[in-house]
């Protein structure tokens, strides 16, 4: 098929930078009347640890099954190395995906499973014992070569699993929620060693977890998603240190998520009143300077919240302010400390504490100092009236 | 596979230990016969009336008559000779009982054969409300009674029948052909009846595998066909073997098709015990053939039961 001139710009322009892996472009996609998606547009760099995060039911699995070529987009294209291939079945794409059921084939044990994508290939018995052998090794599933998939432990299915999708080598590797079904200690052992394989083998993970302590960890970028819209795509740090949406501050890492009016802006900084009480200045992070008198959406990370007994001494620019306890949740190694920060608003807002550098527990009604530092307040999206 | 059996063992010395063990000492052991209390024989009573007086007795007898003698006009003299079995040895009826194995086994063929698509169909490709409809219509031929499907089959393939009618007609033939009385015909009335005991089961086999494996083998890179072979025929292989099996056992005893459908040619070992009883008058060598054929029953049931075993045993 001859490109069109379009065409042939976009693949010189994509040459010259880092040439995406795979492109999501303008994917539609819905079931009856639900759409899930509609216009979604999405770079996978190659080698790099994707993360898809979001709520339960916002898209995550409809995307990956877009990718892997289980579904047909409405609308849009599946760009795969340059490569159309939103029409071909996902026998023909170079892809393999992780089931979070895992799927293993009950009639073949281990060594066969982790073999079959060889097989198919017509791979002659050495190199398929090689490399099987090695995927094997590399899984620490070694001596679990003839053992049936009802043998298997979870933690071993879930091995099994990604070696069979490991040994065919593919440029892509997809993987819904793979650790779900595993209990918390074995995940965060099989987290590090998947992020270690991943940058072993060079392979493209796109990786979905409702788990934004998961997707922090082991992701070189997330894509924080909502009802089937991309809320923020970035680094982990840049995600929790500048979420751009409420939605993603309180989804990412917990928020106290506030209302605040706009008085006067300037590149440098925004001059807000938080919930009519509370006057600060916050630095303007981004250069478009929020308009004056807009309502817009703040968050303050409970753990950027400090609290003390007495009044503090230190003379750096800070929020301080007397405010009464009302309720302090003893969580272990730290401490939710609910306060009553203002005195008309009915939002809850509460702080993090070390419970070693509290002395004791607080009373209901307790007075205590309530301090946070102005750039701890992120500057969210404009709010809705209501 | 192993475990059941060994299983099955110590199970089996349990039961062969326990009545040397029973304390005769203890009140009430007497009402105990064997591992089952009285009570319980009490209570199956009716049932093992039932057996005895319909399945043991009958067999017993047959047994015996097996090894009696024909006397003039078929009087039974009551004997143990073992020469009903030799007769049965003669080329004559070992032609018949090879042909009833060939055309029980080629029953069993065409319908797998037939069959594995239809379920396929039914398991994968219909949508759920055309799936009890066909499911539905899978099942007719169980309520409609052999003796009307016969006679329309006689209808459609004899001389003056619609195929001859239709081929005449369209010039294909010049004479009517008689498709009565041949193997094709009474194999072809015996997968009709016999063809829905393939069907269920194997659609009930493909009903069970997970859809996600497939999605996994064409992820894998298997396109239509490899995955079919490596994946949904291996996982079907019980339904397979059920199917064959409720197929091939009671075809071997099928003498109705033949009957009707066949002719002497074509005669198969029911029709013979059929014809011993009937027509000859020769009871003892009907009982013979008999016996013969619930060997054969009672083996092709046994494969049966050892499939299944292994079948629960993987799940
Ligand atoms: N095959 C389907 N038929 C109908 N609706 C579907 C189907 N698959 C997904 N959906 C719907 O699409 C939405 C997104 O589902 P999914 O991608 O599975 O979400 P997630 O993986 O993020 O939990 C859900 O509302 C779900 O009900
Ligand atoms: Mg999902």
């Amino acid at each position: 098929m001859p490109l069109t001139t379009e065409e042939k710009a976009a693949s010189k322009a994509s040459e010259g930078a880092l040439a995406p892996l795979l492109e999501l472009r303008g994917i539609s996609k819905s079931f009856g009347r639900a759409d899930v998606l509609s216009d979604f547009s999405l770079s996978v760099n190659p080698a790099e640890f994707l993360t898809l995060v979001g709520p339960s039911g916002c898209g995550k699995t409809t995307i990956l099954r877009l990718i892997a070529g289980f579904e047909k987009p409405q609308a849009g294209r599946i760009i795969l190395a340059g490569r159309d291939v939103t029409d071909l079945p996902p026998y023909r794409r170079d892809i393999h995906t992780v089931f979070q059921s895992y799927a293993l084939f009950p009639h073949y044990d281990v060594f066969e499973n982790v073999a079959f994508s060889l097989r198919i290939r017509g791979l002659d018995e050495e190199g398929i014992r090689e490399r099987v052998t090695e995927v094997l090794a590399l899984a620490k599933l070694s001596g679990l070569e003839r053992r049936k998939p009802d043998q298997l432990s979870g933690g071993q299915m879930q091995r099994v699993a990604l070696a069979r999708s490991l040994a065919g080598r593919p440029s892509l590797l997809l993987l819904d929620e793979p650790l779900g079904a595993l209990d918390l200690k074995l995940r965060r052992e099989m987290q590090m060693e998947l992020k270690n394989i991943q940058r072993r083998l060079d392979i493209a993970f796109i990786y979905v977890t409702h788990d934004q302590e998961e997707a922090t960890t082991m992701s070189d970028r997330i894509v924080v998603l909502n009802r089937g819209q991309i809320e923020q795509l970035g680094e982990p740090r840049e995600i929790y240190e500048k979420p751009r949406t409420s939605f993603v501050a309180s989804f990412m890492g917990a928020a106290n998520v506030l209302e605040a009016r706009v008085l006067s802006s300037s590149a440098s900084s925004i001059e807000i009143k938080i919930e009519d009480e509370i006057d600060c200045a916050v630095p303007n992070s981004d250069s478009a300077p929020v308009a004056p008198a807009g309502r817009v959406y703040v968050a303050i990370r409970p753990e950027r919240v400090a609290i003390h007994a007495q009044r503090p001494d230190d003379r750096t620019p800070a929020i301080l302010k007397r405010v009464q306890v009302k309720e302090h949740v003893f969580l272990g190694h730290s401490s939710q400390v609910y306060l009553k920060l203002f005195e008309k608003s009915p939002r809850p807002f509460w702080a993090l504490c070390r419970s070693s550098q509290m002395n004791g527990a607080l009373a209901p009604g307790q007075w205590v100092w309530a301090q946070f530092k102005p750039e701890d307040v992120l500057v969210l999206e404009p709010a809705e009236r209501r | 596979m192993e475990p059941a059996v060994r299983d099955a063992g110590v199970e089996g010395e349990r039961t062969s230990r326990a009545p040397g063990k029973r304390s005769w000492d203890e009140p009430l052991s007497w009402l105990v016969v064997g591992r089952t209390p009285l009570a319980s024989h009490l209570l199956l009573s009716p049932a093992s009336l039932w057996v005895l007086v319909l399945l043991v007795s009958p067999v017993t007898l047959l047994t015996l008559l097996s090894f009696a003698k024909i006397g003039a006009y078929g009087r039974i003299l009551w004997s143990f000779s073992l020469a009903n079995f030799g007769q049965i040895m003669r080329p004559a009826y070992l032609w018949v009982i090879g042909r009833t194995l060939v055309y029980a086994g080629a029953t069993a063929l065409i319908c797998l054969l037939l069959g594995f698509p239809a379920a396929y169909y039914v398991a994968f490709a219909a949508d759920s409300k055309r799936k009890h409809l066909l499911l539905f219509a899978l099942m007719l031929p169980f309520w409609t009674s052999a003796l009307v499907a016969i006679y329309c089959w006689l209808i459609v393939l004899g001389r003056e029948g619609l195929i001859n009618a239709l081929m005449l007609r369209l010039g294909i033939l010049s004479t009517p052909f008689s498709f009565l009385n041949t193997p094709f015909s009474v194999i072809l009335g015996l997968v009709y009846f016999y063809l829905p005991y393939m069907v269920l089961p194997l659609y009930a086999a493909l009903e069970k595998i997970p859809r996600t494996l497939i999605e996994a083998s064409h992820d894998l890179g298997a396109g239509g066909l490899k995955t079919f072979l490596r994946v949904i025929l291996p996982l079907s292989w019980p339904g397979v073997a059920s199917g064959a099996i409720l197929i091939f056992v009671p075809c071997l005893g099928d003498f109705l098709t033949a009957e009707f459908l066949g002719g002497p040619r074509t005669y198969l070992l029911g029709n013979l015990i059929d014809n011993q009883f009937l027509a000859a008058q020769n009871w003892p060598l009907g009982a013979a053939l008999t016996v013969l054929l619930m060997g054969m029953l009672m083996s092709g049931l046994y494969f049966y039961g050892r499939v299944e075993v292994e079948e629960t045993s993987r799940v």
